[in-house]
């Protein structure tokens, strides 16, 4: 395996994704409602970098977040608490 | 869940734990990006140096590798990764301005998406499956027909380029975020601006609904990390309905 260059901190990131929730094939057709303006609930403390990357569990209002910190930060978007936190290693 | 990383390698985490569960073979360079096909059994990464791979979800294995410029084009980076509702088509964004589509049972090309400029950045397929956002350096929301790759909107109103774009579930709402801070939340019927979000002075990275767009998630720069919701008077009636 190729041995890489130590990743500089702008460039090192973490992705994170789902696989994504079934979703029923007539759902996106529903016909809507008027779209609720969003307002900001919670600032959720923790990564010392960029964060890169979030995505919510399927189904549930679990967060995940990744950043160039090199972490993986798991939260309850309802309450804005940590739930989990991993530190990935540094090289591969 | 998914991870992917400058080393090279793409995890599967225990989602409760944040614990590795499996690490997929290691490829040659950054990965920028990783996505899972809809139905959970494909998953694919996209590499720093244009290469594209497609791993068996169940099996862990590698299934097929395919690179999507020769080497030694520029801007050959794999920026943002989606497949189609079906799962038949993965588009691509790459940094050379194309959104590439490839049939990733085969790793043939499908088509390329022409008309932003500079590196395209994200790329995403509608809760219908019908239509694919992106976003580009041209600061530009692209929005594409999934089916015949047919470019159909470019919305303007970015000031920089667009690093996210994000689906409402439920309704006809898509959001774009990127280096100007701001969210701007667009109604997917008429194409207009419905919500101006001035998030942060730093770029916005990342952008994620939830299951029923109760809670939309934003990740900037400096560990910056928000969540929006409906107003409280929007709560209120929601609740009231319910």
């Amino acid at each position: 395996m190729l041995l890489r260059r130590q990743p500089f901190s702008w460039v090192a990131l973490v992705l994170a994704a789902f696989v994504p929730a079934t979703v029923r094939a007539d759902d996106a057709a529903k016909p809507t409602t008027k779209p609720a303006p969003y307002e900001r609930l919670h600032v959720l403390e923790g990564h010392t970098s960029i964060v890169r990357s979030v995505a919510f569990q399927p189904g549930t209002r679990r967060l995940v977040s990744g950043g160039s910190d090199r972490s993986l930060r798991v939260w309850d978007a309802e309450k804005g608490a940590l739930l989990a936190e991993l530190q990935l290693p540094r090289s591969g | 869940m998914l991870s992917g990383g400058t080393d090279g390698r793409a995890r599967l985490h225990d989602v409760a734990t944040g614990k590795v569960v499996h690490a997929f073979e290691e490829q040659p360079d950054f990965l920028h990006a990783v996505a899972w096909s809809r139905d959970g059994t494909t998953l694919a990464t996209g590499c720093d140096d244009g290469r594209i791979t497609i791993f068996d979800a169940a099996k862990r294995t590698r299934l097929r590798s395919f690179q999507h410029a020769a080497k030694g084009t520029k801007e050959r980076v794999v920026w943002s990764l989606a497949f189609s509702r079906g799962g038949g088509t993965l588009f691509a964004a790459t940094g050379d301005g194309l959104i590439r589509a490839w049939n990733p049972a085969t790793g043939r090309g499908r088509m390329r998406l022409t008309g932003h400029e500079g590196r395209v950045l994200c790329v995403r397929v509608s809760p219908n499956g019908r239509l694919l956002a992106s976003g580009a350096d041209d600061a530009k929301v692209g929005i594409w027909d999934v089916r015949t790759g047919r470019k159909r909107y470019l919305l303007g109103g970015h000031a920089k380029s667009v690093y996210a774009v994000a689906w409402h579930p439920t309704r006809p709402l898509l959001a774009s975020a990127g280096i100007d801070g701001q969210v701007r939340i667009w109604d997917t019927r008429r194409w207009t601006l419905v919500q101006r979000l001035d998030v942060t002075k730093n770029t916005i990275y990342g952008l994620a609904f939830d299951h029923d767009g109760r809670h939309l998630a934003v990740s900037c720069g400096s560990g910056g990390l928000y969540v929006y919701g409906p107003r409280a008077k929007a709560r209120a009636e929601a609740s009231g309905d319910g």
